[in-house]
């Protein structure tokens, strides 16, 4: 392919196996030509755009399939103001530790090679499944199979608050606490920096929580890189199993209590005749006897206050390409609407006022 | 023409995206672009309904609350909450949603340097904003939270 100033085209099975030859050395080892069978696009992805791409690859023992996926902003933009690069700078230093993720390949940003004129990069697509059925089960017979992915679920954040941040150069990536107590502040201010940068109408409800989260921050046991977004659609399981730990957009460094706030559906409350057979006491628990690491429930509280702070960050963001940049994408619309509002009741709730309806 | 209102029109549009187009969409991305189109509707027909007279009453209260507790201000505060009160509505101009909203960005612009100026969070005039913020938040429940009645996507 003659690959024009645009770029091949993704959705051009024969633009994107000339793509993937043109970054043959970058693909598996030993792959000595690819051709690419279908592409589609996945339809959950709000932030930015996710694309699976099946191929054939050749390598010396023959034909195999291979999946790949491609990461970009939408054309209009990315609701997440965190430039995709660091995104893809999260993968690459994860591969070297003991944390699943998928293999991040290669960084495209030649403009002839470009996917439709925009950045990209490639991972490995692992196979599994991002759906758990059984979570949302109240059978006691799905008890312990429920019981069995939190600990699963805690045991990979673990891992992940295991990692040496600095060997991995993540500080390369995120701006650094000046110790236990500048944990939280350290966060306010990151957060509070960028969310200027985007946000264009003034917010009370803003200005009230900052001044919570300032107020209230707690001290830190120790810093380490964190996740964000974590739980039920954001991982990859296979045979019970975390076998890949996927969006990585609100990754920074903090302490566990920052990623066990934002646990999605993971920690399951389960009483039985009375009794407590799960809850958050065994969650923490159970975690701290993996990490070695503390983590008490007015933490996770703070945190999951404090998340209103990069809600408001991405949702101002979409609203400011809505609304002054001329963003039509109807998920950025609804990022900017519900999503701001429910990042407002999280601060609400604060002092008290939360009016009906928080989700 | 008066009728059909815009709340019909919307109401009819929804009802047959809903009804006649979504369920035809097959495409997996396409059809999920479908449910947060579907809910943004629902959530705009209500903003159509409820807009104005939310943010009418909203500057009214936040006018009020200003004009009360401007005098808890340092002086460079109530300079600030001082200009937003001094642009008043013209009476004789139809008050649309645009020139609300405008004044609705004068006015939260003040509370939130009020807000930053008085570092006790429990002042009276702290405590006075968190009530104003909750009925400023509760004002747009009809079309941020009950519009929205499904899967988003």
């Amino acid at each position: 392919m003659a690959a024009s100033v645009a770029g091949p085209s993704l959705v051009s099975l024969a633009d994107t196996t000339a793509w993937l030859t043109h970054r043959l050395g970058q693909l598996d080892v030993g792959v000595h030509r690819v051709e690419a069978t279908s592409v589609r696009r996945a339809s959950r992805g709000v932030s930015r755009e996710t694309w699976l791409v099946d191929a054939l690859v050749t390598t010396g023992d023959g034909v195999a399939p291979r999946g790949y996926v491609v990461r970009r902003d939408h054309e209009v933009g990315s609701v997440d103001p965190v430039p995709l690069e660091v995104e893809h700078g999260v993968y690459r230093r994860l591969m070297r530790s003991d944390v699943p993720v998928a293999r991040a390949l290669f960084f495209e940003d030649d403009p002839a090679w470009m996917p439709d004129g925009r950045p990209a990069y490639v991972r490995t697509l692992v196979e599994g499944e991002w759906r758990l059925p059984f979570l949302a089960s109240r059978d006691p017979a799905d008890d312990e199979q429920r019981i069995e992915a939190c600990r699963e679920h805690l045991d990979k954040l673990a891992l992940v608050h295991a990692c040496d941040w600095r060997a991995l150069g993540m500080d390369e990536l995120f701006p650094v606490p000046d110790g236990p107590d500048d944990v939280a502040p350290n966060l306010i201010r990151w957060f509070r920096r960028r969310l200027g940068e985007v946000q264009f109408e003034p917010s009370p409800v803003l200005a009230e929580g900052i001044d919570w989260l300032r107020r209230t921050a707690p001290p830190a046991p120790c810093i380490t890189f964190c996740k964000g977004t974590n739980g039920h659609g954001e991982e990859v399981w296979r045979d019970g199993r975390i076998v890949a730990m996927s969006d990585w957009e609100l990754a920074c460094l903090a302490e566990p209590a920052y990623d066990l706030a934002q646990v999605q559906e993971m920690v399951p409350v389960i009483e039985r005749d009375g009794r407590t057979v799960w809850g958050w006491d065994d969650a923490l628990a159970h975690y701290r006897r993996r990490s070695g690491i503390e983590v008490t429930m007015d933490r996770v509280v703070y945190y999951r206050r404090f998340y209103a702070l990069p809600m408001l960050m991405f949702t101002h963001n979409a609203a400011r390409q809505v609304h002054l940049n001329g963003n039509r994408l109807a998920r950025f619309a609804w990022s900017a609407t519900e999503m701001q509002y429910q990042a407002e009741l999280r601060f609400a709730a604060i002092g008290g006022f939360a009016p009906a309806g928080a989700r | 023409m008066i009728h059909p209102d815009l709340d019909d029109v919307l109401a009819s549009i929804i009802d047959t995206f809903d009804r006649y187009l979504a369920p035809d969409i097959h495409d997996e991305y396409a059809a999920s672009l479908a449910l947060t189109v579907s809910q943004l509707l629902r959530s705009a027909r209500a903003r159509a309904a409820h807009e104005g007279q939310a943010l009418f009453d909203d500057n009214a209260e936040l006018r009020a609350l200003l004009l009360a507790r401007r005098d808890d201000l340092p002086p460079a505060a109530r300079v600030a909450v001082d200009d937003a009160l001094a642009i008043a509505r013209d009476p004789r101009t139809y008050p649309s949603v645009a020139r609300l909203q405008d004044e609705a960005v004068r006015l939260r612009a003040a509370l939130v340097v009020a807000i930053e100026a008085l570092p006790d969070a429990d002042h009276p005039a702290r405590v006075a904003v968190r009530t104003y913020l909750d009925h400023q938040l509760r004002r747009q429940e009809p079309w941020l939270v009950h519009a929205f009645t499904g899967p988003r996507r």
